[in-house]
This record gives C-alpha cells, structure tokens and sequence, in this order.
C-alpha cells in the first residue's frame, strides 16, 4: 500500500514536471517567435510586396503626387500646377512617347522595372508591363515605346537588356509583359536612337574601348569608332547625330566628337575644361559647360560660329532643347543652380555628394538672352536628364536629390 | 691652300654649321626661307602649330640684318597685307582646317632687295585624351581620375588635312610621347596613337606631350596636358534592398536612416582596384569605436541593426592597399537610425 502510495506521488510530480517543462518550451518558443517577427518586420517581411497588384505601389506613388499640388502658382482651381512631381520613388530612365498630340511620359521604375505610362495634361496614369526587373540603375526610353534596362547582376556585372511590349496597350488596359532581349554585359554607356531602331554603347576592347552600332536588339553589332578610353556619355540626336563626349571631371579637359559614318570622329568641342554638353538633337548647335572653379556655359549655333558665352552658371546637363521650329530662333531650357555651387561641384555632383536648387530658364542660342522661366517657391529640385516633349510643352526630369521624375509645364 | 684659304674655309664651315643649328627652329615654325651667307632670316609662328581658324602672330628675325632699319613687305595668299620700317610682326588668321596660307617675307634696305623667305600656315588639330584605370562605380559619368598606382591610357587624336581635302591617315603620322620633357621608351613611333603608362606619383603631377609631325614633314603639332595625382576618395551610401545602391545620396557627416537595419557600401573612387571588394584592397569598418569583421564576400559594405537601440552610431571605415603602400583613404559618417530604444547597438 505505502509502495503504491509512493508510487502514485512520483507519477503525479511527473506529470507536474511535465506540464512544467511543456509550458517553459512553450513561452520559449513563444518568445523566440516573437524576436523573429520583429527581426523580419525590421528586414521589411509583411510589407505590401511591390508587385502582384494589378498596378504596384509606384501608382499610388504616382497618383498622389498628380492629384496633389506639390508647388507652383496654380491659376485657377482647375489648373494644374505647372511643376509636379510625377513619382516618389526612384525612376531608373524616363521619356516622352507618341506625337506632339498623343505625348506621354513613359519611365522605369528604378526598383522594379516596370515601365508606367502618365498623360501629361490629365495625370492618369497606365501600368503598362508587369515583368519585374529589380534593381534598374538605368533605362532609356526611345519616342517609339521601346525602352533599354540597365541593372548589375550578382557578380556586379552590368547587364543590359532591350525591351519591347508583347503586345499593344493601345486598346488593353492591362499590364503585358515585356520582350526581353539581351545585350553584351558591360556596356559603359549607351544611348538609343530615337526612334528606337539602333542602339550605340561603348564596351572595352583589347585596344581599350570601342563604340558598337546595333539594332535595338542587340543584333547586327557593328564596330562604329575605335576608341582608347573608355569614358564617355551619348548623345543621339533626331538628326541622326550621333555625339560622344568625354567624361567630365572639374578642371579636367574633355572633347566631344561627332561619330561620322565611316567612323571618323569629328571633333565639336576641344580642350575644355570640365566638359558638359547637350547638342541640338534638330540642329548643329549645341550647349557646352565648362567647369573650372566655377561654372560657365556657352551656345554655339553651328559647327562654323564662334562661342557665345550666356549669362546663367550652370552644367550642360541641366538643359534640354525645344523642338526645332520653322521659324524663330533656337530656344533652350536650362536648370541653374540659384547659389553658386563649390568649385569642385561637378565631381562631387556626379558622386552624389552636393546638390543644387535649381530655377528654370528660357536660353535663345540665336542672340544669347536669357530670361528666367520657372522658379519654384519652396520646393528644392536638383534637375539632371531633362528632355521635352515633341510639342514643346513640356519639360521631364528627374530630381538628382532622390531620383524622383517631375513634369514642368512649359507655359504658364 | 694657303693659310689665307684654310682660315676662310673655316670661316664658312662655321657659318654654315651656324645655319644647319638655326634650321630646325624655322622648320618647327613651318616656314621655308632662302639664306644667303650674311643674310639669314626667319619667320617665326606664334602659336608655333596654329588651330584652325586662329589668329596667328608671325615675327621675322634676323641675326645679321637691321630690321627696324629695314623695310618690310608681307605678303599672305598674294596679297600685301604690311609694308614699312621696321614692320617685323604681323598677324594673321590662320585658315580652316585643310587649308594653306602662304607668308612671303622680302626685306629691303635703301630700297634694294635684301633676301625673302618663306612660310606656310598649315593648320591642324591634335588632341590628347585620357583616362586612368582607377576605380569608379558603375554609370558613373565622371572622369576616372589617376592615383597613385593606377595607369593611364592616353590616346593622340590628330586631324592632318591635306589642301585636297584628304586626312593623312595616322599610319602616316610619326608620334613622340614624353613625360615631363622625356621621351617615353619604346611608345614613340609611326602610328602610334596611344600609350598605356604609370600614372603620376604619389601628390605628384605629370606634364604628357605627344608631337605628331607628317612622314612628309609638311604637318606638325603638339598636345600637352597636365596630370595631377589624386587621392582616392570613400563615398558611402545607403544599399537599399528595392533599389540597390543610392549612388545619388553619398552620406554626409551626420544622417538619419529612416530604418531598422540598413545596407551601407563604400565606393573608393580613384583608387587602384578593378572592384570594390577586390582582394588587394583593405578595409577596416569601425563602429563607435570597435572594430567590426568584415564580411568575406564584401567586405566594402556593412549591414547594422539598430533594432531595440537609440543613439548615432559612428562609423569610420580605413582603407589601405594590400600592396601599394601608396594608397590611403578614409571616412567617417554619423548614422542615426529610427526606432531605437536603448543605446545604440550593431549585429553583423
């Protein structure tokens, strides 16, 4: 009886210690859940994926900035304000689209490589691929749609991929997928023609570098200059010319060179120190800085003309042309820095390091006057790429400051 | 020979001695003239191998003849352009690229022809382009700038236009690098448009020349540019998981981080690597103070978790080469995460 007694004490403390044991292993386990979660919700687990809705969260980004003044001197209540901020977030490469009457933005999500297409005068907005391409540092945009994507794999290699919609959006309002086609990897830099038809990149070579003409598929590569450095940035007007310019750096001289068929390269600038351009994609004329110590920009209006130095400080790459017209003279549109920036500005600038606030300004190149365009009030823009669409209206570019796209409208 | 006769064959030997040295200095200048013993004359250019449409100043000189005693006729493309005492200099507007413009110079004294020469201006371009094969990130649109350690690829483009029209091909162009004054060995020679060498020393500046000259003799230039030595730079910026690297916002001093945990890459702009994570290059990460491990794969990034901590976090990273001893840089950046509690700590 006392054994049985005994007996029956040691099975219930077993029982106790199990139960014990069973509720220590579950708040164990309970509390180690819980530190996960907050270690996957600080990693970014459970937040909306950018994908997977029939429009991604860059449309909400971009719907709230059109339906939302962001600055500007709104007329009346039913204007628009003339600068917006199209998208929040990152915009790998962006351009106008369609013809003066049908225009639209067209840009790359940086982060997923979806290509959006935003109406300038309502601000609807149209998803029009649904392929995801992560990480986008680049894109180009040509005016037929077709759109070129620059990223870097794993190993950092630069992968380049042309794309085309699989089908047209014209009539559908779905998202389609987006054709790929890839090109050689480790292309320096590139720019495609704008009709879409070519492309231009320089890649290294056994002689040092090496300007390719292609199709816009990558196909029919065609050596198009024989180059010793590899450093350079791509002009392709409507003109069909075709401008290499060296890589800029402050008080560095930089030449810029017309690419001629049989792949002569014609000189355009030489020996100027810290070297921008932006030629006339309709005409000779170009718009070159210079940055030494401080900056300084210049208009030519062809090859045959002297110089014309202009009144406002700013890099070439702030400025973008309007549509060659009949009549009138050539008129460019710059972003100029309001303070004047650090003498080492451009280095610093491309390294992402200095940023400006910029005002807007109408350049006639014919006789060098220049009168302000745009100032925005309180909102900071530091403007790069700018381009302007075929009817002249306007301006796309994107803010250096976060790589956020904005719109200003030309008119008032 | 009498002693008469030696001493007058001496006497012309060393004028003709002097003559052969003058002659190189006149050709430079691209200019034919006709001596006679006694009476030497040279035209002279100003800038030596005029560009294209530009404004030429051209001096006669003259050792043996009085020239602001003399009387000066130039004449340019057959058309008298100066005439008068002591009229030695002259400008002109060169031609556009292919042209030739004849300068014909005859000097008179009492009213007799004394001698003439002759010079064309041949214009021509000549570009010099460089790089060197230092580090910069991918889509950068800078110029790789050279450090000490990395190489230079320079390229010589020259544009030498005959009066037909035709461009001499540069197998047909003879190029003499130097640096500094010296000519660099086994890189100077027919068609030899481009070198490969060492970049300037440590704090150093370089002064690279290439002479281009036709294997006619009748074109010529040089370009010269001044290459300083750069120290690398460190830049870090914030490695976002959507976005990737924001080589558009290099982080300052101090900044807030509007996350938990974030991604940081260093970029050592200019510095003698093929890639940031390159085995030969060395990195030392420290965060407030404590040195961290790197990570193998990379070790130019870090990750911190700020999660349960407040604070800034110092970070201040070194980088050194394995081999170049040369190759030094440094950083500091203050990194202020949201959502921290307790004072600031790192996992890695």
């Amino acid at each position: 009886m006392k054994a049985y007694s005994t007996l029956r004490y040691v099975l219930i403390a077993l029982v106790v210690l199990s139960l014990a044991g069973l509720l220590w292993w579950y708040l164990l386990l309970k509390q180690r859940g819980e530190a996960i979660e907050v270690g996957n919700t600080g990693r970014g687990a459970g937040l909306s994926q950018p994908f997977g809705a029939p429009t991604g969260s860059t449309y909400e980004n971009i719907i709230s900035s059109l339906t939302t003044l962001v600055v500007g001197d709104q007329t009346n209540g039913n204007s628009p304000s003339r600068l917006a901020q199209i998208g929040k977030t990152p915009t790998a490469g962006f351009g106008f689209v369609g013809s003066a009457s049908t225009t639209r933005v067209r840009l790359v999500e940086r982060g997923t490589g979806y290509v959006f297409d935003v109406d300038p005068v309502s601000g609807s907005l149209k998803r029009v691929t649904n392929t995801l391409i992560p990480r986008t540092y680049e894109a180009l945009v040509a005016n037929s749609g077709r759109v070129v994507l620059r990223g870097l794999n794993e190993q950092d290699v630069v992968v380049t991929i042309a794309g085309e919609m699989m089908t047209s959006t014209s009539t559908s309002q779905n998202p389609v997928a987006l054709s790929q086609k890839q090109l050689s990897n480790n292309i320096r830099s590139m720019d495609v023609r704008p009709d879409g038809g070519e492309v231009f990149y320089i890649a290294d070579s056994s002689i040092g570098a090496v300007g390719i003409r292609a199709a816009w598929d990558g196909s029919k590569e065609a050596t198009a200059a024989s180059l010793t450095t590899s450093g350079w940035q791509i002009h392709w007007g409507s003109n069909d010319r075709l401008v290499l310019v060296q890589n800029a750096a402050d008080n560095v001289s930089g030449n810029a060179y017309s690419v001629e068929a049989d792949g002569v390269l014609t000189p355009i600038v030489r020996g100027v120190l810290g070297l921008t351009l932006a030629p006339d994609p309709h005409s000779p004329a170009i718009l070159y800085g210079q940055s030494a110590g401080t900056l300084s920009l210049f208009a030519r209006i062809d090859d045959s003309s002297a110089p014309v130095a202009l009144p406002i400080r700013t890099v070439a790459d702030k400025c973008a042309w309007a549509p060659a017209q009949t009549d009138g003279p050539r008129v460019a549109y710059c972003a100029v820095p309001q303070t004047a920036p650090p003498a080492d500005f451009l280095d610093r600038w491309y390294r992402g390091e200095v940023h400006t606030r910029d005002v807007w300004w109408r350049v006639e190149v014919n006789t060098g006057v220049v009168e302000l365009l745009y100032s925005p009030d309180s909102t900071i823009i530091d403007v790069e790429d700018p381009v302007i669409d075929a009817g002249g209206n306007y301006i796309a570019f994107r803010n250096a400051i976060d790589k956020s796209l904005w719109l200003l409208r030309i008119s008032k | 020979m009498s002693v008469s006769s030696v001493r007058s064959f001496g006497i012309l030997a060393l004028i003709s001695l002097t003559l052969l040295l003058c002659a190189p200095s006149a050709s430079r200048a691209q200019s034919q003239f006709d001596l006679g013993f006694g009476t030497d004359l040279s035209i002279e250019f100003s800038p030596e191998h005029p560009a294209p449409k530009e404004v030429v100043r051209i001096q006669a000189r003259s050792t043996t003849i009085d020239l602001p005693g003399a009387v000066l006729l130039w004449v340019v493309d057959g058309e008298t352009i100066t005439e008068g005492a002591g009229a030695d200099t002259v400008t002109v507007t060169a031609g556009p690229l292919g042209s030739e413009t004849s300068i014909v110079l005859t000097v008179f004294e009492n009213g007799v022809e004394r001698t003439s020469a002759q010079a064309y201006i041949r214009p021509v371009e000549l570009d010099l382009l460089w790089e060197a094969d230092s580090y910069t990130p991918p889509f950068f649109r800078g110029r790789a700038l050279p450090s000490a350690g990395t190489t230079l690829r320079l390229e010589a483009r020259p544009r030498f236009q005959r009066v037909d029209g035709s461009l001499i091909s540069t197998g047909d162009i003879i190029f003499t690098w130097r640096r500094n004054g010296y000519v660099i060995p086994g890189t100077s020679g027919r068609g030899k448009t481009s070198v490969v060498i060492e970049g300037p020393s440590l704090f150093g500046t370089d002064t690279i020349s290439v002479e281009a000259k036709s294997t006619d003799e009748l074109y010529e230039s040089v370009a010269s540019t001044r290459i300083a030595s750069t120290e690398p730079h460190l830049a870090l910026y914030q490695n976002h998981p959507v976005f990737g690297i924001a080589y558009h916002q290099a982080l300052g001093a101090e900044n807030r981080i509007s996350e938990t945990e974030a991604s940081f890459s260093a970029v050592p702009y200019f510095a003698d690597a093929h890639h940031p994570d390159s085995g030969d290059l060395l990195y030392e990460w420290r965060v407030n103070g404590t040195q961290i491990g790197n990570n193998a794969q990379r070790p130019s990034a870090i990750t911190i978790n700020a999660a349960g901590s407040a604070g800034t976090a110092s970070v201040t990273l070194a980088l050194t080469h394995i081999s170049n001893f040369f190759l030094s840089a440094s950083g500091s950046w203050g990194l202020a995460f949201f959502g921290g509690v307790t004072p600031f700590d790192t996992s890695f």
